[in-house]
């Protein structure tokens, strides 16, 4: 159970400058198969599996339940590995949709508690519980009031198998959480954190996980253990990140939660009359829904940095790849180019009755005009080739002429080589203003 | 407006603060504003002794970790005694 890289992670300082310190884990464990039993109640008494998205050939079991777990199903396994174990496995196309809607729901109802909420994946968000004791009481309290508030949206089955950390710092409530029962939440304190952390296996750190497997190797299986260690040996060994082990283990590094901002999605979709199975007819209409959702008035004066493709299954079920763009952009064919890579990587398990764009993420507009020339996606390669030939392309030529009329000299430099040889590193290369 | 074509060094040494042991490795680097680190580890030493013909050159290079898990390339001028960290 690691945090994953990604999170705040802040310098090893007991202070925290900005974020709540406090923090509240709700972790419910395998959240999406839960929500499908919620959906479908007589599944409960079957042994049940949840394909992982992705590819038609060689699907993989994502999550199992309980039953077909004591049957020896897996998740990883192949779907013919599992079926073998447990013939009577009932399998179930994954709906991501439906998961997002239920974890939009729950984020909002937690909004009403803190607005400090930070989530990390489907069945796990972080609330900032900062300043919240006059309201709600001490953290028991206040962790069984967001417990008990999930009562609004989910089932009692779903609530009664939510578990709850409260500690400083998100990995002290992650621990929390994930060492809680369903429904009892852990609850540490300031001045316990150290001694609670101590017990932790080393695998809880949110550090590279072959220093968590050298770590194991070397005889070290908790966190206690590790403490014992001297700084400086731990970063003779490791680096930094075993001055960030050390500094997770000892409780002396607090990751504050951070307020979560995901502005409003630009959503676009189409019906289609017949289920539509034939890739060419879903590039068409993917390329006009880009078109559409560009042409939103809310878009523009922003670019995109972030998309998602998604659609609506005949039979029921529904898929969804997305992307993140390399360069903001607001052009159709380069937020197409990615979707349709996904797409091909891993196509929608069966027809299409609705496809749907989002744009999830937005850069500044930019009206910035390129060095070279890039109407192609080889220009960049080909205005290289002509500089070592000698030549400029004309896209640069022009903006180097803007940029003397606006400062007076080219700022732009290229590295020459003086004495490629030289013993002497500076005298290898050095920059020569460029002025065609 | 000038029409010259301007040339501009590259990986030009910056002047450090160093405190070394007695056989003069290095243990704690200063860079400028920066506040100072401790060396954790040697990795690499050599010695350059150039151009005495004209105006000697004569460095030791050192590559070393220090505690934030950096790698620098420091040199310590035989020459005049100061020490500069320098890319590679």
């Amino acid at each position: 159970m690691g945090l994953g890289s990604g999170s705040a992670f802040l310098p090893a300082s007991p202070r925290v400058s900005s974020g709540s310190r406090r923090a509240l884990c709700l972790w419910l464990p395998t959240f999406e198969l839960r929500l499908e039993l919620v959906r479908s109640p007589a599944l409960d008494s079957t042994s049940l599996a949840l394909l992982s998205s992705g590819e038609s050939t060689r699907r993989t079991i994502w999550q199992v339940s309980e039953r077909a777990h004591e049957a020896g199903v897996r998740p990883g396994q192949l779907v013919s590995q599992a079926v073998s174990l447990c013939p009577s496995l009932t399998l179930l196309e994954p709906d991501p949709v439906h998961y997002d809607a239920a974890v939009e729901s729950m984020l909002e109802l937690l909004s009403e508690i803190t607005p400090i909420l930070e989530p990390a994946g489907r069945g796990r968000v972080f609330l900032g519980m900062d300043g919240l004791g006059r309201l709600f009481g001490s953290p028991e309290r206040q962790a069984k009031k967001t417990l008990h508030s999930l009562f609004r949206i989910f089932p009692a089955p779903l609530v009664a198998a939510t578990r709850a950390g409260f500690a400083p710092g998100k990995f002290g409530a992650w621990v929390a959480a994930a060492s809680a029962r369903s429904g009892e939440p852990v609850v540490v304190g300031d001045s316990d954190l150290a001694r609670f952390l101590a017990g932790c296996p080393v695998s809880a750190l949110p550090v590279d996980p072959l220093i968590v497997q050298r770590l194991e190797r070397l005889g070290v299986q908790t966190l206690g253990e590790l403490r014992r260690f001297p700084e400086p040996s731990l970063i003779s060994q490791f680096g930094d990140e075993g001055r960030s082990a050390l500094a997770w283990a000892t409780g002396r590094r607090i990751d504050p939660v951070r307020p979560w901002h995901r502005p409003e999605p630009i959503r676009v979709s189409l019906d289609f009359p017949n289920p539509v199975g034939i890739t060419e007819t879903l590039h068409g209409a993917l390329d006009r829904l880009i078109e559409r959702a560009l042409s939103r008035p809310t878009r523009r004066g922003r670019s995109v940095t972030g998309a998602r493709m998604g659609a609506q299954l005949e039979g029921g079920g529904s898929w969804f790849v997305q992307t993140v763009l390399r360069e903001p952009t607001a052009q159709r064919e380069r937020i197409a180019s990615p979707l349709r890579m996904k797409m091909a990587i891993a196509p929608p398990p069966k027809a299409v009755d609705t496809l749907i764009v989002e744009f999830t993420q937005f850069g500044a507009a930019s009206a910035q005009t390129g060095l070279f020339d890039r109407r192609d996606e080889s220009g960049r390669a080909a205005a290289g080739r002509e500089l070592t030939r000698g030549e400029v392309p004309p896209s640069l030529r022009d903006a180097v002429k803007e940029l003397k009329l606006r400062l007076g000299h080219s700022p732009l430099y290229r590295v020459v080589e003086v004495d490629p040889w030289s013993r002497i590193p500076e005298r290898r290369h050095a920059l020569l203003s460029f002025d065609p | 407006m000038s029409d010259t074509p301007r040339l501009r060094p590259l990986g030009q040494p910056k002047l450090v603060v160093v405190r070394t042991v007695e056989n003069g490795g290095p243990t704690h680097v200063r860079l400028p504003g920066k506040p100072a680190r401790t060396v954790e580890a040697l990795r690499e030493s050599w010695r350059i002794d150039d151009e005495w013909w004209r105006q000697p050159i004569s460095r030791e290079y050192h590559i070393v970790v220090l505690d934030d898990g950096r790698n620098l390339t420091l040199y310590h001028d035989l020459l005049d005694g100061t020490w500069y960290a320098q890319r590679g």
